[in-house]
């Protein structure tokens, strides 16, 4: 991990009250892994005060892309920054997703901003050879799916599921996964998924049953990010683990949810 | 012009800089050695240590409050002999004195834990924590002068280290609670621990933290910390180490001026991991800038 200044290259809206930020920051984006994370530091202030905690969106040899949702005092302080402005970065942090040797069948499942984190790891996954790679996307309705767009661009499967239906089927993601691994029952799939809770316990759920391999990035609220202060603690059955130094990626398996 | 000299003592342990890396907030170092020089520190305060292994509170344990935050962890750890064993290693090789923090539910585990503490060479101080605001009877011996002492004097008898005593701020009186300390063997005070607060989630209509009440700490304490550590400077002859909401440098000489002879930077660090380098920095230029030769002309010197 290192602290470095980062240049926001870009930082544009995808969607009303989505933006896509680019960062150069070379020193923290060689070492950044899909699945780890950074703070950035909102502001000089005393409010924002703690940094704040994203994935890596899109990691480049040069510097790295974070998606975000303009939701509380952090994130519309990101919103207004320029191409130029400096920001002060803190990564890589955590365990990224660990890739199971061998493996060529998997399943992305992100619901809402977890897609964030998981279109780095498809950019790695489909650079492996023979890699079969499905996402499905959950949203609470078109305004908020994010990447469908990108990820059918690097050749993935790529199934909708909308709270509403305004896109795909008006179902959970979770129900899109069920029909997928019922109707493909041959395949062994890895899952790597990031959402709300529900979807990851549900998730954590349909895995165990079918005996499959499941791992899931977890949120929690961040202070240090380093393991220092054991803020982030989140009940495992090896009792506490902190999602910034033991995770944010864990076996699902492990989870007490 | 000289380069300013920032030595200060705590009863016999000499500090290169009045910075202190504040307990629960530095973790042993290590999580740090990245991100800062910790030998440019005056000294780490580590995680409170306890007799046992302790799983701490159920989560959310941090929630962010308007200029601070609340916190809940209660005093997760492996216990002392595990970290004498997992810590120590790396801390004996740090350059900067490294004061062990320890807390316990009663006056004969405080005693026995800094027993421990007391065999292992590289443990320069030790800051007896009765002041956690987040696991029961935390607070117990922090209230009342008669139960602080009686920590301190059973302390005291355990171990020649120097000892620093932390307080709460969640006293009727913090300067009476420091002059039982005082009179009861401790060689210095440091104040003040976290502020009972909480916040509450208005839509699932419950408390944001596991534990329900937390800890306030942040710039949002500063204020208060302040008026307690210049009322506690005043009544009692040891040195004072101020803390509660330092972010920069000009806070931490406000907590000098009232007279803290060093300081803790504790919440700061998460917002930037070179807050107490930054802070060093800051003072140095300071007394540079005012042209004081020594930090120790600067403690207390507040103009009334």
């Amino acid at each position: 991990m290192i602290q470095s200044a980062g240049k926001v290259i870009s930082n544009r809206s995808v969607k009303p009250g989505y933006y896509l930020m680019a960062v150069k920051c070379p020193a923290v984006a060689k070492k950044a892994k899909p699945g780890q994370f950074l703070t950035i530091r909102c502001g000089n202030g005393t409010t924002p005060l703690l940094r704040r905690p994203f994935g890596f969106h899109r990691i480049s040899a040069s510097g790295f892309e974070i998606l975000y949702e303009r939701i509380g005092k952090g994130t519309a302080f990101l919103s207004g920054l320029k191409p130029g402005d400096e920001i002060d970065v803190l990564g890589p942090l955590g365990n990224g997703f660990a890739i199971p040797r061998g493996k060529k069948d998997f399943v992305i499942l992100a619901g809402g901003m977890g897609v964030a984190p998981l279109a780095s790891l498809a950019e790695s996954l489909v650079r492996i050879k023979k890699a079969e790679v499905c996402a499905i996307i959950g949203a609470r309705s078109e305004k908020a799916l994010l990447c469908e767009g990108h990820f059918k661009n690097i050749g993935i499967r790529t199934l909708v599921a909308t709270d509403d239906g305004t896109c795909g089927k008006k179902c959970f993601a979770t129900d899109v996964l069920n029909d997928f691994l019922e109707a493909k029952q041959r395949l062994r799939p890895v899952i790597f998924a990031c959402g709300p809770g529900p979807m990851l316990k549900a998730a954590a759920h349909i895995s165990k049953k079918r005996g499959l391999e499941c791992h899931v990035s977890l949120e929690e609220n961040i202070a240090c990010g380093v393991g220092a202060c054991l803020g982030c603690a989140i009940k495992t059955r090896s009792g506490y683990k902190l999602v910034c130094k033991d995770g944010p990626v864990f076996n699902a398996k492990e989870i007490i949810w | 012009m000289v380069k300013p000299n920032l030595k200060v003592k705590i009863g016999g342990l000499e500090l290169r800089n009045p910075v202190i890396a504040a307990s629960g907030t530095f973790g042993s170092g290590e999580e740090y050695k990245d991100l800062t020089d910790l030998g440019s520190l005056g000294a780490i305060v580590t995680k409170s240590v306890t007799l046992r292994p302790s799983e701490g509170n159920p989560p959310p344990r941090v929630v962010e409050t308007p200029s601070g935050m609340l916190n809940s962890i209660g005093l997760q750890n492996d216990g002392v002999d595990a970290f004498i064993k997992d810590k120590m290693p790396f801390l004996s090789k740090v350059k900067t004195a490294v004061i062990v923090s320890i807390a316990a539910h009663s006056v004969n585990d405080y005693a026995e834990i800094a027993g421990k503490l007391d065999r292992i060479k590289k443990v320069d101080a030790i800051e007896i924590n009765i002041s956690c605001p987040n696991v029961k009877g935390g607070l117990e011996f922090a209230r009342e002068p008669g139960s602080a002492a009686a920590v301190v004097a059973k302390v005291r008898a355990a171990s020649k280290k120097p000892l620093i005593t932390k307080l709460s701020p969640n006293v009727k009186d913090i300067t009476e609670i420091a002059m039982a300390a005082e009179d009861a063997g401790s060689d210095a005070v440091s104040l003040v621990n976290t502020f009972t607060g909480m916040a509450i989630d208005i839509c699932a209509k419950r408390p944001v933290l596991g534990n329900i009440v937390g800890g306030l700490s942040g710039p949002a304490i500063k204020p208060i910390a302040l008026r307690m550590v210049w009322e506690t400077a005043k009544k009692i002859k040891i040195p004072v180490i101020g803390m509660g909401g330092i972010m920069g440098y000009e806070d931490a000489l406000e907590f000098i001026i009232a007279g803290a002879s060093a300081v803790e930077i504790g919440t700061a660090n998460f917002v930037n991991p070179k807050a107490a380098a930054d802070i060093i920095a800051g003072i140095e230029k300071y007394m540079l800038q005012e042209k004081i030769k020594n930090i120790k002309e600067l403690t207390g010197c507040l103009r009334t």
